[in-house]
């Protein structure tokens, strides 16, 4: 573990001078919109996040997006020297064939956020999952995290993927572990807890189109540069 | 601040309401102590014209409920679902004292319903997760929790950390007791939004907004 906190610490000194070198007031800083998507299995993540992202007008970064700059960046020498400066050990199985499918390792997920966020500081972006929020704690990110009810959450699977619910209850029981696994593996935090986040809803009760407006509101709230939504009332 | 609102925050109040599901604003806010969970509520609870059940009134309350025996004959003839619901919980557990602390902490959560009232802590989130509730946690992380904490009591950050620690104990310990009454596999909350980042009173303009957005009721 201590391998992967030292790549996590190189991550984060490359990002803070990256993105934060040109600023000596982090806060008073002009805040571009990027925006960490933790989502539980059925909770509409994917379909909030692509709205969200084109309610912000920034890239979305979702799952096929950021398995090609993971494969992508092992070209980016300026990203390769400094991290290849401390080797990770052997390729972690589990994560492996959990969190990249297309045959790259586990530095080859690190060099791909690290290209990911620092490609989204610099033009914004909607970063899908990929415990993205823990990689930075800079008050420039907007960490979301989307949460719903089993039984809810459930029901939409099942319409999604066309199968029974109980096929999809277990589908989503297995994909949710798996995701905690990668986070408390590699991390060392848990995904559940909400103290990692700036803002955690239950979708159960809410459409996409309401949960962005909700999002957008808080960030506004917050000091984000975005363009604040009607909300009814 | 606590007790201090007009609305309903004695068990005269309490007696007074009809039972049922609620058509006025109805908040549980959780949080680790020093986050701001109470400043929140007591802002929201005036905002939205509602009693305010912070650990001390609901606590002296719940004594009181304790002693009284009018308002336990009161409490034990309420009906409906959400009562049924909790009733079903303490009867299918055993070795559990009815007598004790938890089952009248939860009459009296439920008796709070009717009028709307804004809750906070005391596992109420779990209680009322089939109400028309929105379920709040105000969220910081322990540094921040412990700085405010020292800076409100006057003692060092390190014996802030310490009593923010024991607190939070004791809520979990509570709120475990609360959960093995009524397991759920929905969400715990509605929403969470960091004090780090927002100020008590854009917490409470995002969850107002929140309830709109869900057809809570606000007034």
């Amino acid at each position: 573990m201590s391998e992967e906190k030292d790549m996590q610490g190189i991550l984060q000194s490359i990002i803070k001078v990256e993105l934060y070198g040109k600023h000596k007031d982090e806060k008073k800083a002009p805040t571009i919109p990027v925006v960490t998507v933790s989502r539980y299995c059925g909770a509409n993540g994917s379909e909030t996040a692509a709205l969200l992202a084109e309610k912000l007008g920034v890239q979305l970064y979702d799952q096929n997006l950021l398995d090609t700059i993971t494969k992508e960046v092992k070209t980016d020498k300026y990203l390769l020297e400094r991290l290849d400066e401390k080797a990770t050990g052997p390729i972690d199985d589990f994560i492996h064939s959990v969190f990249t499918k297309h045959g790259a390792s586990k530095d080859d997920f690190y060099r791909g956020m690290i290209k990911v966020i620092l490609d989204s500081s610099r033009n914004g972006g909607v970063i899908v999952g990929r415990a993205a929020h823990l990689l930075t704690t800079s008050n420039r990110m907007f960490r979301l995290r989307l949460e719903g009810s089993l039984p809810v959450c459930t029901e939409r699977v099942a319409k999604r993927m066309n199968v029974k619910k109980s096929k999809a209850r277990k589908f989503i029981l297995k994909t949710n572990e798996e995701r905690v696994k990668f986070v408390k593996k590699v991390f060392d935090r848990y995904t559940s807890d909400t103290a990692y986040y700036d803002m955690v809803i239950n979708t159960d009760m809410y459409t996409p189109e309401q949960l962005v407006n909700l999002v957008i509101m808080t960030m506004s709230e917050a000091g984000f540069r975005v363009t604040p939504p009607k909300i009814k009332g | 601040m606590p007790g201090q609102t007009t609305k309903p925050s004695t068990t005269d109040d309490l007696v007074g309401s009809n039972g049922g599901e609620n058509t006025k604003p109805l908040v549980t806010i959780s949080g680790q102590h020093g986050a701001g969970a109470h400043e929140v509520g007591a802002a929201l609870a005036e905002k939205l014209g509602v009693g305010l059940f912070d650990y001390r009134v609901l606590d002296n309350i719940v004594t009181k409920v304790n002693d009284d025996q009018n308002i336990k004959s009161w409490l034990d003839r309420q009906k409906g679902a959400l009562h049924a619901n909790w009733m079903k919980s303490f009867t299918y557990k055993s070795g559990k004292d009815m007598t004790s602390y938890l089952p009248y902490l939860v009459r009296t959560i439920m008796a709070i319903v009717p009028n709307g009232g804004v809750i906070i802590g005391h596992g109420a989130h779990l209680i009322l997760v089939d109400a028309n509730v929105l379920r709040l946690k105000v969220e910081s992380g322990p540094k921040v929790c412990a700085q405010r904490i020292a800076a409100k009591h006057g003692i060092t950050i390190k014996a802030a950390g310490k009593l923010s620690a024991k607190v939070n104990k004791e809520r979990i310990s509570l709120v475990q007791d609360v959960y093995d009454h009524f397991p759920t596999e929905k969400t715990y909350y509605d929403l969470s939004l960091s004090s780090e980042i927002l100020s008590v009173d854009q917490i409470v303009k995002i969850t107002i907004a929140a309830m709109k957005e869900a057809n809570l009721p606000v007034r």
